[in-house]
């Protein structure tokens, strides 16, 4: 299971670094919501394999593909974290810091991609030049191919080396070290949540932020009730004069 | 429409449906520091540069250089401008040379950075995470429906791109003036940031937990549980705090990697003297 485990792990990866086909590709990029389903639909146990990708995702829910900072790579964090967690039985509060650290060890091999990437830029240019099409088509999916090939291992040795070693550690930790780990994994998913206010960036608007925090608290409100919620008083707002700019 | 005004364009709807879809797999990929999606760009449109310059290689090799150039924008709103570029390269095929290339050029990259800055901050500033809080509300509670929300968001984004790429082929260079000058993207932006902001404290008050065990012991035997002393006043004092606290932090720096390995290591001192 293990070894099946890594090798789904690397090819998820694998893809996700060809970065071929733009939407897809970023749902990989940024969420660990689909990864949930695919090593849940492997191992049969569907249910915890979503929790963790959820957790990982509401963690890291605010990054954007493009431009600005990239706090980790969300994409190794979920192809890791969710097999091992899954391997080992680990709780789910622990896997979270582990998560942390793997998305950040992760986001250092992007130069590595990039330098790859210019490499072979160079290497279309020369078709261009020559005005080869179909040399052209053949080296973009080279470079796919490239990509591919080196992220793979990542994943892979991730997996199927890291459960022994997390086994271990497991096993290990004193009381009070899981225990923090748990009350920090209570925490971070606030980081995620912090980080998308930062980037909307409309300070005025925090009361909206503690409207839709005590109505959950106060009332019991699910999410998604919320979210009905919300969207029901921003369709009135939508309408409302102080908004209607472009008539009268 | 730029189909009547066309006395014969060499291009079929279906070439222009297939540089969308190009566009759609090829943008990222080979995306490096120097050209950042160029490459890509470039591939997107062989079949169409192909096809207009098919007497003309000269012309040919001057075009995919030209597209093959630096560009980088956000994939689905940018692809306005990938749109209104296979328009440009269709209806100016007949320019010289020099004129063409800077016409497209300047408009190519003079666009890119606006269209790219309204796709990040739309799409995947504050949509994302609305679909994406709904979609983790559901994973957490074991349930796969929170995958297929994400599948969902990813099926809106590439159909939202397919209508503004259309429309961009359609509108060739006004399409610019239509998007950038109307005020309705900023009215959904706003629109859309106050729901996230909501969905934010939604999801924070699901989904941030924290409690101390601490018991202040006065007199004899009587004890006061601070997390119940709390709470009389009002709940989820203790995860608003620390939200903020992180709030406040995040005003000083950008390094979230650091804010992350702070916080895990505040959490194992702490729990060490036993105030969480």
């Amino acid at each position: 299971m293990t070894l099946k485990l890594a090798i789904i792990s690397g090819i998820i990866y694998g893809y996700a670094n060809t970065e071929m086909f733009y939407v897809p590709m970023n749902i990989f990029w940024l969420c660990g919501l689909v990864h949930g389903l695919i090593f849940g639909i492997v191992t049969g146990d569907i249910s915890t394999a979503m929790i963790l990708g959820g957790q990982i995702t509401l963690l890291t829910i605010s990054q954007v593909a493009s431009g600005g900072v990239e706090p980790s790579d969300i994409c190794l964090a979920s192809c890791i974290t969710i097999p091992l967690a899954l391997i080992t039985g680990m709780d789910v509060k622990t896997a979270l810091p582990l998560c942390i650290a793997v998305g950040l060890i992760g986001n250092m091999n992007t130069p590595f991609f990039y330098s790859v990437n210019n490499y072979m830029a160079h290497v279309v240019d020369k078709y261009v030049d020559r005005g080869d099409i179909r040399g052209i088509k053949r080296m973009t999916w080279l470079t796919a191919a490239i990509d591919f090939v080196i992220s793979f291992p990542f994943a892979f040795i991730g997996v199927y080396f890291g459960s022994t070693v997390v086994m271990a550690l497991v096993e290990k930790m004193p009381e009070w070290i899981v225990n923090g780990l748990n009350v920090a994994g209570g925490i971070l998913p606030a980081i995620g949540i912090m980080v998308t206010l930062k980037v909307i960036d409309r300070p005025k608007m925090i009361p909206v932020f503690l409207m839709g925090y005590f109505m959950v608290i106060l009332f019991g409100v699910s999410v998604i009730g919320a979210a009905i919620m919300g969207g029901c008083v921003v369709a009135i707002m939508w309408n409302v004069s102080a908004f209607r700019t472009e008539k009268q | 429409m730029a189909e009547n005004q066309e006395k014969e364009s060499v291009l079929t709807k279906k070439d222009i449906r297939k540089a969308y879809n190009g566009w759609h797999q090829w943008a990222e990929v080979g995306h490096s520091y120097e050209r950042m999606q160029g490459i890509g760009m470039c591939r997107s449109q062989l079949h169409i540069l192909e096809k207009l310059y098919k007497d003309n290689p000269e012309g040919l090799k001057k075009a995919l250089k030209r597209q093959s150039e630096l560009f980088n924008t956000e994939g689905c709103i940018g692809a306005t401008v990938v749109g209104a570029t296979v328009s440009m390269e269709e209806t100016m095929v007949e320019l010289p040379e020099e004129e063409k290339n800077s016409i497209i050029t300047s408009l190519k990259v003079g666009l890119m950075g606006p269209f790219a800055g309204l796709g990040d901050s739309l799409n995947w500033t504050v949509l994302k995470p609305i679909f994406l809080g709904i979609g983790c509300d559901l994973a957490i509670k074991g349930n796969p429906l929170g995958a297929v929300i994400a599948i969902i968001f990813a099926v809106l984004m590439y159909l939202e791109g397919r209508y503004l790429y259309q429309m961009g082929y359609r509108m060739g260079k006004s399409a610019f003036t239509a998007i950038l000058g109307g005020n309705l993207i900023s009215k959904l932006t706003t629109i859309s940031s106050i729901l996230g902001m909501f969905m934010m404290g939604a999801l924070g008050a699901s989904y941030v937990s924290l409690a101390t065990p601490i018991e202040i012991v006065i007199g004899n035997n009587d004890a006061i549980v601070l997390q119940e002393a709390l709470d009389s006043i009002v709940g989820g004092i203790l995860p608003l705090g620390a939200l903020f606290l992180i709030h406040f932090i995040m005003k000083k720096t950008n390094r979230y990697g650091l804010i992350c390995l702070s916080v895990m290591a505040v959490s194992v001192v702490g729990s060490f003297f036993g105030i969480f």
